[in-house]
């Protein structure tokens, strides 16, 4: 589980947000809210750990997530910013060789999940080619593949359309009924978890 | 990891045929503005090649790395387990295999043009091979310290070049004890160990550079 106490952060001098806490236990979501502009992003930076936590704010698994944990601690999350993380200029199935050289994968498992996406007939495409939508998927599997407890998603509906949304939110109901946790940021209606807890920003 | 830096490169493979051409075409129109001094040109050569070297190294490798971080995946590589140096390290190695190679290969094919023997153009091109490690890293070091900067580019040689000075000093030693016909190995020494020095220099700042770059990020 993940906790956090009194998360805050500034950027020069102004609070961008103050005081947020929150537990999230197995099994359940937290669902980041708030306007554009509000800190929603680096919300989630900071609890990936990119930005670095303030000491005694993060806590996974009772243990806190400090220099010597992080890493630990960032093996466990499925990060998907708004940037997609892929290779533009590269072929789909070049960008399938690429993940599985950094992440020791077998190639049936992303496979597996560009079937899950219906993205499985652009294997031999350029990714710069593709459509938005096809890219926020294609991005997206990375959530299927690197079965990791915690997802940590960056308005991933954004650029979907209904079908892709619906497959987002099977994906997203499953992962939790199986035990994970999901922290999202999105100006969506998840209607799929009614125990989702709130964090507004301001 | 090597092998991904390596898979990389090869898709940037715009960025290095310009490099390339850009040594070859500036390489070309220098010996037509030295004109026919035999003297002059065997004279300058070595030291036009190796600021040329160092020009393209320090000026392309920070497009390699810009683009890689505009698209989010240097996040990628700090949420992998390995410390960045290594990927900083990785990311030199592939660079020497496909960018320093193809250039010292480069050098030591087109010495004629500066009217050098054969014998020196190799000994150039392999100076140009031991201190290529420490000119890419310098330039992954300042490719990330102005990923976040506003006109990179000026900040950039105003950062690094000063620092590939004692490489090109210690290389033109190589080629002036050669050329005098003198035992050249005490200057290969020094030139591996002064290369050697500025690699380490340079990945432990870059690893810190790429940190900050990181958490500075919107």
């Amino acid at each position: 589980m993940l906790e956090g106490r009194n998360i805050s952060y500034r950027r020069g001098f102004a609070n961008l947000f103050k005081e947020i806490s929150f537990t999230l236990n197995p099994g359940n979501m937290i669902v980041v809210r708030g306007e554009n502009g509000s800190g929603k992003s680096t919300l989630l930076r900071l609890l990936t750990g990119l930005i670095r936590p303030q000491p005694s704010t993060l806590f996974w698994k009772g243990e806190e997530v400090a220099s010597s944990t992080l890493t630990d601690y960032q093996q466990e999350i499925v990060y998907v910013s708004h940037k997609l993380c892929l290779h533009q200029e590269a072929l789909v199935k070049d960008q399938i060789r690429l993940w599985q050289s950094l992440y020791g994968l077998s190639q049936n498992l992303i496979e597996e999940a560009l079937e899950l996406w219906e993205i499985s007939h652009i294997k031999d495409k350029k990714i710069i080619h593709l459509s938005q939508g096809q890219q926020k998927r294609l991005s997206l599997t990375r959530c299927y593949w690197q079965m990791r407890s915690l997802w940590i998603l960056d308005e991933p509906h954004a650029g979907l359309d209904q079908m892709g949304k619906a497959t987002l939110n099977d994906l997203s109901r499953e992962h939790l009924d199986k035990g994970g946790m999901i922290i999202l940021a999105t100006h969506e209606d998840p209607s799929y978890d009614n125990n989702a807890l709130t964090l507004g920003l301001k | 990891m090597i092998r991904r830096e390596l898979n990389l490169l090869c898709l940037q493979r715009g960025v290095l045929l310009g490099a390339f051409s850009f040594f070859a075409l500036a390489l070309f129109c220098v010996s037509l503005s030295l004109g026919s001094d035999i003297k002059l040109l065997q004279r300058s050569a070595p030291a036009l090649l190796w600021i040329l070297a160092i020009l393209t190294t320090l000026f392309s490798t920070p497009l390699l790395l810009k683009t890689e971080y505009q698209e989010g995946l240097l996040d990628e590589i700090l949420l992998q387990p390995s410390p960045p140096a290594f990927y900083i390290l990785s990311k030199l190695s592939a660079e020497w295999l496909l960018f320093g190679l193809p250039l010292g290969a480069m050098t030591a094919l087109l010495s004629p043009w500066l009217s050098l023997s054969l014998g020196e153009g190799l000994t150039l091109s392999t100076t140009l091979l031991i201190g290529f490690p420490a000119l890419s890293a310098l330039g992954i070091l300042g490719g990330l310290l102005t990923l976040n900067a506003r006109g990179g580019g000026i900040l950039l040689s105003l950062l690094i070049l000063p620092l590939t000075l004692p490489l090109l000093l210690f290389g033109l030693s190589v080629m002036e004890t050669v050329r005098l016909g003198l035992d050249s190995f005490p200057s290969f020494c020094l030139l591996i160990s002064v290369s050697l020095l500025l690699v380490i220099l340079a990945v432990g700042a870059g690893s810190w550079a790429l940190r900050f770059a990181i958490e500075g990020e919107i």
